[in-house]
């Protein structure tokens, strides 16, 4: 474990940790998934306070402490969010991907693509012109094709038939045609959307209010990732159906 | 090798207790087997009192005698029409001691974290709708400055869009990312007084 540490830094997540203080998880630039203890950080005299709380990007100078965890020498803000963190779908898009950031099994193992891949999906769900809902699942997407496990979608995973295509198994890697069909079945509006996102249309998807197949897309990305990393995970599926409606009887 | 089962059920009890765990509730059960029985006694007593004479307000949620108001529900010099909707029962202390306000409060126990898996249905969110019924004209969501906090208020903003109804948030100056019960008095009195309006 490297004494010191001059990085930039995401706030995966903190947790309460005694009276004040709190410890955070950071996906460091250069260093990995990074665990700090912040002293007296609740108390609001601490100038650290508003600093080191999940999706702040943050540039850190961390010193090692007891065990695996670090101390904090400075921390200075990079990026705000102002957008992210005036709306609750936006936030609920931040947690989704800091949890999915979080559940990457490599303690200690520096990957910079992520880390820019983490910074880039933070600053769309910042953007005002992006509607937020299809980031998680488009983000989620980027990440399985950095970690080389990018669904197959252009043909039938089992037999390479062109098609139709209409099953979609994360288990198996990706769509799947009517002989050979398992998984969610998946409709030809979200078959698009995934080549879309995919593809290198992004931008364009994400500029679109309530894309056809969007719920289809949303659920499969999830499987998709819960089965890369062998893990399930809270906030997309708590916070998919994100209707007010539901508390609002 | 495990503990005689009385030990044991004391270690698994007190293992649930948040920010406990399994080492921290041995310890305490140790120390626990070490102190005179009537002291023990006491502890059983005392919970058993607090469960059996306290439960929550009936229209507040905050902490109150059972089956009634809370005090401060009961006071009718207080400003039925205004509600300031706070995460824990310690931040009611917090605002009273700023004497900056004079309405009634509504504890949600908790705000909106998916990463614990804190959703919507999980805080006292349908006990404040159900308040709307009555005359409320004001609804002041005093979170904590902190990413959950500004979740919670605008969940909360979006949620009660009701004709007639001001909801509101606490001026900035409130310390960023620190805990409401840290928080001075007359910091939180300036910023309830100065609370900006997020819907009506
Ligand atoms: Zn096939
Ligand atoms: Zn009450």
């Amino acid at each position: 474990m490297i004494k010191e540490i001059d990085d930039d830094a995401v706030v995966l997540r903190t947790y309460k940790s005694g009276e004040s203080d709190r410890i955070a998880v950071l996906w460091t630039r250069k260093h990995g998934k990074v665990r700090v203890l912040a002293k007296g950080i609740r108390k609001s005299t601490s100038r650290l306070g508003g600093n080191l709380e999940p999706l702040a990007y943050v540039h850190v100078d961390l010193v090692k402490s007891r065990g695996e965890l670090y101390i904090t020498r400075h921390v200075q803000h990079r990026e705000r969010y102002p957008v992210m963190r005036s709306s609750y779908e936006r936030i609920n898009a931040g947690y989704a991907v800091v949890e999915v950031i979080d559940a990457i099994p490599s303690d200690d193992v520096a990957d910079e693509g992520i880390f820019e891949l983490l910074i880039r999906v933070l600053g769309s769900i910042d953007d005002e012109h992006f509607v937020p809902d299809l980031i998680p699942a488009s983000f989620f997407f980027k990440l399985l094709s950095h970690d080389g496990s990018e669904p197959v979608v252009d043909n039938c995973v089992n037999c390479g038939s062109a098609g139709p295509l209409v099953a979609f198994n994360a288990q198996v890697g990706g769509t799947l045609c009517a002989n050979c069909r398992s998984g969610h079945a998946i409709s030809h509006d979200a078959l698009v959307l995934i080549r879309r996102i995919l593809g290198g249309d992004l931008a364009s998807v994400l500029r679109e209010q309530s894309a056809p197949g969007a719920g289809e897309v949303m659920t499969i990305a999830h499987d998709a990732i819960e089965q890369h990393f062998g893990k399930r995970l809270k906030v997309t599926r708590a916070s998919a159906p994100i209707t007010l409606s539901s508390s609002d009887q | 090798m495990s503990y005689p089962p009385p030990l044991q059920a004391v270690v698994d009890e007190l293992g649930r207790f948040p920010g406990v765990g399994p080492k921290s509730a041995q310890r305490i059960a140790f120390w626990l087997m070490r102190q005179p029985h009537e002291d023990v006694s006491r502890l059983a007593l005392s919970l058993e009192d607090m469960k059996s004479k306290l439960s929550f307000c009936e229209r507040c949620c905050n902490i109150a005698e059972t089956g009634g108001l809370c005090p401060i529900c009961a006071d009718d010099r207080r400003d039925q029409t205004t509600i300031c909707v706070v995460e824990n029962p310690p931040d009611v202390l917090a605002v009273e001691r700023s004497g900056a306000f004079h309405g009634t409060y509504h504890v949600l126990h908790g705000v909106l974290n998916p990463l614990e898996g804190i959703t919507p249905d999980r805080l006292r969110i349908q006990e404040l709708i159900l308040r709307l019924r009555g005359p409320v004209k004001e609804v002041i969501l005093c979170f904590n400055s902190n990413v959950e906090g500004d979740a919670t208020a605008m969940y909360l903003s979006r949620l009660l869009q009701v004709p007639g109804l001001v909801v509101s948030q606490p001026a900035s100056g409130l310390p960023v990312g620190g805990d409401l019960e840290f928080a001075d008095d007359l910091t939180l009195g300036r910023a309830i007084d100065g609370r900006r309006i997020l819907a009506d």
